[in-house]
């Protein structure tokens, strides 16, 4: 094994952890927000990879089609907020949530597996048949796409909450609700706006993650635990501790199935969680304000 | 930590509880759903639903004889499960039309196994518990829930004709009642290896399964058929998750490695979709792919798209070229409109005629009648051209079909038994 096979390796990594950071992005915005724990946030990134296969065979083009996708999916997100989420945040325990959003999860997997079959459905894209020489590492043209995609739109997004009314709305009602209301930020807009770009955030990362792994119903499984694993350790709401463990999660599982073997490879993810957990129990990124 | 931080953790270990209990562990199928309605015939496991298998009324109006059926109608292998429902159907449509057995028609009591273990139990105790018992099962298509039911088989006393599970250990386990008529990956290995030293330069083989019992049954039994050529070397063993999002490293590991080939066996699911997608997207799609590599559409769908090559060894291939072989093709064309799915639908329509020759040379329409009537079976031709005969350990002679493929192209390179 030699230098090349190393930084391939850890390019891999880097490419595949940001996608999975923007994927539990959406799903720590919503905590952070709205206090909703999204059990079904899996199942929305398979819809939003269904919508971005139609989109793209309707139109033709694969940017067109993802970018539809992202934008249907923010309207059924906020659409979602008025329908279910706002009832949820009232109440009385967290198991309703669960349970709620478990079954939301549950109707969409099998939905999805009535209408549209149990076979995996996949864009080809030119990008994705390409390889990259880079200095020698192989990089896959799709997984290259893929991370662009995500920096630039965590980089929309970190402008978007930091220099906008509606962005530092957001980061207030996650810090303190009731402190917000007090300051006449609006609550239901904004907590609304929060959940469909949410929704928007996972349709981007399904969109760029359909042409390398496909769609199919019980797609949503396979990525679930390890967003809700990120977003514990990154600290709910924290931008860029969900982002960073995100890259450490793909990271450690390109490295295990490089040098150690692919049983290990999903396993060393959830060890190196537990680990930074054993040491970090409040997460990477401690939420000060929440603990005063 | 405030009340809130804390509930939302609690909620967080409560669900991923519930979730990881749900998903699958190392040694199964699961693709993680626990509720089947895929299509109008399928039923959660533990409901039974009766299909009449042809609705045209010259079918015998006598007693129903009823075929039980556990196949995946459900899940990651629903297109496998439907499209060898479509063949049982296809068969059995015109053995009805014919005036059945007897002037008895034959009606299926079908349930669905998802693919699963412990749905494969919950389906073949739905069979052979129902109030109307089947004469006999067909199923359960995939190794891990075939082998999960056989001991419900042998509760239940009913033949359980086995067709695509090729896991060696289903007829090795000797359980009386059941009779694989379909191939053995002990036997396709062994044609596999055969070939690959005879018939080209492969020498240094990568070997990945997915870790079920199918994958994990064929990656011992191509240890074996390798062992027994010192020509051939094995240079990795890989046993992959299938619900993994992400194969590349392992497959730039494989590659870092340089085989002359991947001998692959992994059920036909959307994750072994995702796992040669991904083998093509790192740039390895020059070094052959032997062993089991599945031929369905989807598959064939990438071997195109990144122009990979290699060889699979199968129980039945569409281009066999035989007269029988070619009547189904039309027949399935003529029923559903396109030859798609014939190559599974092979496994339910060779069942079904599996079944309905024992039926008809049974002395008694009754299980134990039909295990002898099996027993003593010589059915000739079949649609590969060869005969079902079954030995001490109730498995069939075995043809196997070795195609090689090149993009979507397939060639037959060898029809025939391993011996």
């Amino acid at each position: 094994m030699n230098l090349i096979y190393l930084a391939d390796s850890i390019a891999n990594g880097i490419l595949l952890g940001t996608v999975y950071g923007l994927f539990a992005l959406g799903l720590s915005l919503m905590f952070g927000v709205a206090g909703i724990i999204n059990f079904a946030h899996g199942d929305v990134f398979m819809v939003a990879g269904y919508l971005a296969v139609g989109a793209t065979a309707v139109l033709g083009s694969f940017a067109l089609g993802v970018a539809a996708s992202v934008i249907v999916m923010a309207v059924i997100g906020a659409a979602s907020y008025f329908l279910l989420f706002r009832r949820l945040q009232s109440a009385s325990t967290p198991a309703m949530t669960v349970v709620a959003t478990l079954g939301l999860g549950v109707v969409l997997q099998n939905g999805a597996l009535l209408v549209l079959g149990g076979e995996a459905q996949r864009i080809q894209t030119a990008a994705t048949r390409t390889t990259l020489d880079v200095g020698g590492m192989f990089l896959n043209g799709g997984r290259v796409v893929a991370f662009a995609v995500c920096v630039v739109s965590l980089l929309i997004l970190w402008l978007f909450l930091t220099r906008t009314r509606l962005g530092i709305g957001m980061r207030a009602i996650s810090q303190n609700r009731e402190a917000a209301a007090v300051y006449g930020i609006p609550q239901a807009r904004t907590t609304a706006t929060t959940i469909a770009i949410g929704f928007a955030l996972t349709a981007i990362a399904a969109g760029v993650l359909t042409p390398l792994f496909g769609v199919y119903p019980m797609i949503g499984l396979v990525f679930i635990i390890k967003a809700f694993a990120i977003v514990v350790v990154g600290g709910f709401g924290s931008l860029v501790g969900t982002v960073v463990v995100g890259i450490a999660v793909g990271l450690s599982e390109s490295l295990a199935g490089a040098y150690v073997s692919s049983a290990l490879q999903n396993t060393a993810a959830f060890i190196l969680l537990l680990l930074v957990l054993a040491l970090r129990p409040h997460g990477l990124v401690k939420l000060a304000v929440r603990e005063s | 930590m405030t009340t809130g931080i804390r509930r939302g953790r609690w909620a967080i270990a409560i669900a991923l509880a519930l979730t990881l209990a749900a998903c699958s562990n190392g040694a199964t199928e699961d693709t993680g759903s626990t509720t089947t309605t895929a299509a109008a015939e399928t039923t959660a496991a533990g409901e039974t639903t009766t299909t009449t298998a042809s609705t045209d009324t010259t079918a015998g109006s006598g007693e129903p004889i009823i075929l039980g059926v556990s196949y995946p109608l459900s899940g990651g292998a629903a297109a496998l499960g439907e499209s060898a429902m479509r063949g049982a159907e296809l068969y059995l449509n015109a053995v009805n039309d014919a005036g059945g057995i007897d002037g008895r028609p034959i009606e299926l009591l079908v349930q669905d196994n998802a693919c699963t273990p412990a749905d494969g139990v919950t389906a073949m105790s739905a069979l052979v518990d129902a109030a109307t018992k089947p004469v006999a099962i067909l199923g359960a298509f995939c190794s891990s829930s075939t082998i999960a039911a056989l001991p419900v088989i042998e509760r239940g006393e009913i033949p359980l004709l086995v067709d695509a599970a090729a896991a060696p250990i289903i007829t090795e386990s000797g359980n009386p009642w059941v009779f694989r008529w379909g191939g053995s990956d002990a036997v396709f290995a062994r044609v596999m290896a055969s070939y690959l030293v005879n018939e080209t330069d492969i020498r240094r083989v990568a070997l990945v399964g997915d870790n079920t019992d199918y994958g994990s049954g064929g990656i011992e039994a191509a240890k074996a058929a390798i062992a027994n050529h010192p020509e051939l070397e094995i240079v990795s063993e890989d046993l992959v998750d299938l619900n993994s999002p992400d194969f590349t490293p392992m497959w730039r590991r494989i590659g870092a490695s340089e085989p002359d080939a991947v001998w692959l066996h992994s059920v036909a699911v959307a994750g072994t979709l995702t796992l040669l997608d991904q083998y093509g997207q790192t740039n390895l799609a020059n070094i052959p792919i032997v062993g089991r590599p599945n031929n369905d559409g989807a598959t064939l769908e990438i071997f195109e798209q990144y122009g990979l090559n290699g060889y699979s060894a199968f129980h039945y291939a569409a281009e066999v070229d035989s007269t029988r072989n070619a009547e189904f093709i039309a027949e399935w064309e003529a029923a559903y409109g396109s030859t798609d799915g014939a190559a599974i639908g092979y496994f339910g329509y060779q069942g079904a005629e599996v079944a309905v020759t024992a039926l008809r040379e049974a002395d008694s329409i009754d299980p134990e009648g039909i295990r002898a009537a099996l027993e003593n079976m010589s059915l000739s031709p079949t649609l590969l051209g060869g005969s079902i005969e079954f030995n001490e350990k109730n498995q069939a002679s075995n043809h196997v079909v070795l195609f090689q493929f090149n993009g979507s192209t397939l060639d037959v390179v060898f029809v025939g038994s391993a011996d």
